[in-house]
């Protein structure tokens, strides 16, 4: 039996990294005593997949992982036993079933959208940057790693920008929609970086940014690798995540 | 220049704490500068938050090195579910941020808070610190500072709050003297619990912090080093330590509780979000080693064995697999293949755990038992095995009462290689008291022996020889011997090194300077007080950490101190020269160290008392207690 879980991560557990979160839900799997099958070999893992990595410190509202079990559970069960075992800052949506030899979600992650959040900065300015962004062919940026510091070219990735709006408190919030090409993507943080070339100076780390939803679809050409080879128009997202044979299990409700 | 005058300012304390809890949203837009955020946001599995309106006591448990050290720690766990068992008392944790977090947290102006419900520690009633290694002592100072308690016991004023410290570096802990209220010696359970009594008891009588001191001086088992008085003689010995007042105790005796079979046993553990240094369950099988390593400190503090029955390991194991959501569980002692019923267990946790759970066993012995029972638990898919001879000759072997031979050790290697391990970890000591150089080379032939029996089997051995420095610990029966110079575990260090090279060997050795300061702080008094502080405001922390020790500024302190590093360090002491731990008892006898001192010069081996064989240590006559070996069998 094969169950697709979708849940939320929040705060404070939006500072944990991807491999933190795989080896906390492992944890919390284990907890609710879901009957999950191990992989083969001298040091059996559990069969869970997760899909389109997170960074520490961006929080998700609508994340996946599918898991194989050994045995057949009611979903209701599985999502309540879960739902216990989760620490907080998790919220379980729905734990439904999907047939065994269904292809990984990864391949049908077409784009992310997420909501930003910042502070100090004029929501004016922040738009005006972030059109001059846009008007952009190509925009450089150098995404600095420990061991290496890779140039990266945003442009093509960033398909939507929403409104910038002025909040209370001196922040302004905005949405944006980016692409992901056969497993590669961005991060919103790299563009508001990349925005002091186009006169607005902020702080990428102070902006609170949430993934609000993964947008699936299909790609026109999966064997396609670089991002030149698909211009933001040949996504045709679909807002949710499609449904596959299965009764969905609600579970608790924020 | 930074002078011992003005190490004294106050110029790098906090700007006046903000007396509240921090907020969330303040904290998130900061943390994404850090490294590693998810040390500080808690939220742990099995952590507890409880309404400080509800309570009378709030309890912050301190732990002074990174939180991915902090949150393994085993005593911690115990005392945090102790402390939350009570009604009373809400226990919450704080661990020592690391440089970048210290400056964010500075540059903000934002207290060290706990990470349940990010309160100042300053806010707690009590602020417990784990003291394990003494180069985390500049965490404590700088924990202290940051969560805007004032430093020393002296200048702590009514309302603040009581500073107290267990831990084995609080059975010799004169160094912190100055800067913390109370320690607590030897088992936690219970005597951390009486405490707390003392302290509500003391906050309902309205009576000066003063007298809070003094009740905790009655209470077995807490040393308050302000009420004792410490004169030293002309040449800067100890003269005399004693207590300023009649009601207060001449010895401070270490408290062993009589049994593990009634002792709390949390099946509750806090699972860390990010991974800490021991990602998997745990389970103590016993207290205590009666092995009697002579530079062991571990060995002389927890007498005596004191096991758990089978059963209880085995439903304990079970109950923290299923409550903790771990997959692996530890049986954790100082040497668990000594546990009267290792095989039963182990065979019995592996054969019937429905979800095929791991188990892992620290400390081996060097035997061909311990290798068995490594390959029962088929340890990390044949990666690694580690042992211990510690000394590479029968000779030096028998100095330090480490009762392996040499066959043992082939037998143990041979019985690692067949069971199918490529890779074996050995540990030694360098610097140990009357070594040699031909004592040092013999742990290179020891090695190479190793290394030609993989070969012999048909294997590729790697052989990772782990080298440490001897530090003599207080407690111990080379209390009395100087530790050897680093110029000179340098030498010998690069002696080994060099009869070392080859195919198959790997040299890993620890700093010969961290050693050093290690040795000054372990036997230590009161006057290093003034060189921790120094050292915290020249800016020392996290010197356990080979790239965070700065020697410079660690000599420079104590030379501004007046002090001399050779003094503390590298000399011998007399036989009846007073000790700085003099006043505080681990029930081991002073005569008993002197007597093993003897006869390791004498290469006198001395027995494990499991034997049968009373050592006459004297802790239990004079503590009354017994060594407890587990009787019954699991059902298997």
């Amino acid at each position: 039996m094969r169950v697709r879980t979708k849940y939320e991560k929040g705060d404070p557990v939006r500072f944990l990294g991807h491999l933190d979160v795989a080896r906390v839900i492992q944890i919390a799997v284990f907890r609710a005593k879901w009957p999950i099958e191990m992989s083969q070999g001298f040091s059996p893992r559990p069969r869970l997949s997760f899909y389109a990595p997170l960074p520490a410190g961006t929080a998700g509202t609508e994340e996946y992982f599918d898991a194989q079990l050994r045995a057949p559970w009611g979903l209701p069960g599985l999502a309540r036993s879960l739902s216990e075992s989760l620490p907080g800052g998790f919220w379980l949506h729905e734990v439904r079933g999907i047939p065994d030899k269904e292809e990984s979600l990864e391949q049908r992650i077409v784009a992310s959208r997420y909501s930003i959040d910042v502070k100090g900065v004029d929501a004016g300015a922040l738009s005006r940057s972030l059109d001059a962004f846009l008007a952009e062919q190509e925009v450089f940026f150098d995404v600095v790693r420990p061991k290496e510091t890779r140039t990266v070219d945003l442009r093509p990735f960033v398909l939507e920008v929403g409104e910038t709006r002025a909040e209370s408190g001196d922040r302004a919030v905005l949405e944006m929609t980016l692409k992901h090409d056969a497993g590669r993507t961005i991060r919103p943080q790299w563009v508001l970086g990349s925005l002091s070339r186009f006169g607005l100076d902020l702080d990428p780390r102070e902006a609170i940014i949430d993934r609000r939803k993964i947008l699936f679809g299909q790609r026109e050409d999966r064997r396609d690798t670089g991002p030149q080879a698909n211009t933001p128009q040949a996504v045709a997202p679909q807002a949710e995540e499609p449904q596959g044979p299965g009764r969905g299990a609600e579970s608790r409700e924020r | 220049m930074f002078t011992g005058k003005h190490a004294r300012g106050k110029a790098s304390r906090l700007p006046k704490i903000q007396h509240r809890s921090l907020s969330w949203d303040e904290l998130k837009r900061e943390l994404g500068k850090v490294e590693k955020p998810a040390r500080y946001t808690g939220g742990e599995v099995n952590s507890v938050r409880k309404d400080p309106a509800h309570v009378e006591v709030r309890f912050a448990l301190a732990f002074p090195d990174v939180y991915e050290v902090g949150a393994s720690h085993l005593g911690s766990h115990i005392l945090y579910s102790i402390l939350n068992g009570r009604d009373d008392t809400a226990c919450e944790r704080a661990y020592a941020p690391w440089p970048d977090m210290e400056a964010l947290l500075r540059r903000k102006g934002w207290p060290l808070y706990t990470l349940e419900s990010f309160t100042p520690l300053s806010e707690f009633d009590i602020v417990g610190f784990s003291l394990q290694y003494e180069l985390t002592y500049t965490n404590v100072l700088a924990m202290l500072d940051l969560g805007g308690i004032p430093l020393r016991t002296s200048e702590r004023a009514e309302g603040e709050s009581l500073v107290i410290a267990g831990g084995p570096c609080a059975m010799a802990p004169e160094p912190l003297a100055e800067f913390i209220d109370a320690f607590a010696l030897g088992d936690g359970e219970e005597i951390t619990g009486e405490i707390v009594d003392a302290y509500k008891e003391w906050k309902k009588s309205g009576q000066p912090r003063s007298a809070l001191l003094l009740r905790l001086a009655s209470v077995e088992g807490v040393y308050v080093p302000s009420l004792y008085k410490v004169d030293y003689t002309p040449d800067g010995k100890i003269a005399s330590i004693a207590p300023v007042d009649t009601s207060v105790p001449r010895v401070v005796k270490r408290r062993i509780l009589p049994s593990m079979e009634t002792a709390p046993l949390p099946c509750d553990p806090l699972v860390p979000l990010i991974p800490p240094i021991h990602d998997r369950a745990m389970v103590e099988i016993f207290r205590g080693c009666t092995q009697g390593c002579r530079f062991c400190q571990a060995g002389m503090l927890y007498r005596p064995v004191r096991e758990r029955e089978p059963e209880t390991v085995d439903s304990a194991a079970r109950s923290i697999l299923g409550r903790s959501g771990y997959d692996e569980v530890s049986l954790v002692s100082l040497s668990s293949a000594d546990y009267s019923r290792i095989a039963d267990v182990v065979t019995n946790l592996v054969s019937t755990h429905p979800c095929g759970a791991r188990v892992s066993l620290p400390s081996l012995r060097v035997d061909s038992f311990s290798v068995r029972l490594a390959e029962m638990i088929g340890s990390s898919a044949k990666s690694g095995l580690t042992l211990a001879p510690e000394a590479g000759s029968q000779r030096m072997r028998d100095a330090i009462n480490k009762k392996v031979t040499e066959d043992e050790v082939m037998d143990a290697a041979r019985a690692a290689f067949t069971a199918g391990y490529s890779h074996i970890k050995v540990y030694f000591m360098v610097g140990l008291p009357s070594e040699t150089d031909e004592d040092v080379l013999a742990i290179a032939d020891l090695v190479h022996k190793i290394r030609q029996a993989g070969r012999d089997l048909g294997r590729k051995p790697t052989v990772v020889v782990s080298v440490s420095g001897f530090v003599p610990k207080p407690h111990t029966p080379f209390q009395w011997e100087a530790a050897t110079l680093p110029e000179e575990l340098m030498r010998r260090q690069r002696l080994l090194r060099g009869a070392l090279r080859g195919p198959g060997l790997e040299y890993r050795y620890h700093e010969a300077d961290m050693t050093q300061l290690e040795a000054v702080f372990a036997r230590g008094d009161r006057r290093l007080g003034k060189v921790l502080e120094m050292a915290f405001r020249k800016g020392r922390r996290f010197d356990a950490w080979p790239d965070r020790f700065v020697r410079g500024d660690w000599l420079d302190a104590i030379s501004e101190a007046g002090l001399n590093v050779g003094f503390y360090a590298h000399r011998e002491r007399e036989k009846d020269e007073a000790m700085p731990w003099e006043h505080l008892s681990a029930g081991v006898r002073k005569s008993f160290l002197w007597r093993e001192k003897e006869r390791s010069e004498e290469r006198v081996v001395t027995a494990d008392c499991r034997s049968g064989v009373c050592a006459g240590c004297g802790v239990c006559p004079d503590f009354g207690v017994g060594v407890a070996l587990a009787k019954g069998k699991v059902a298997g």
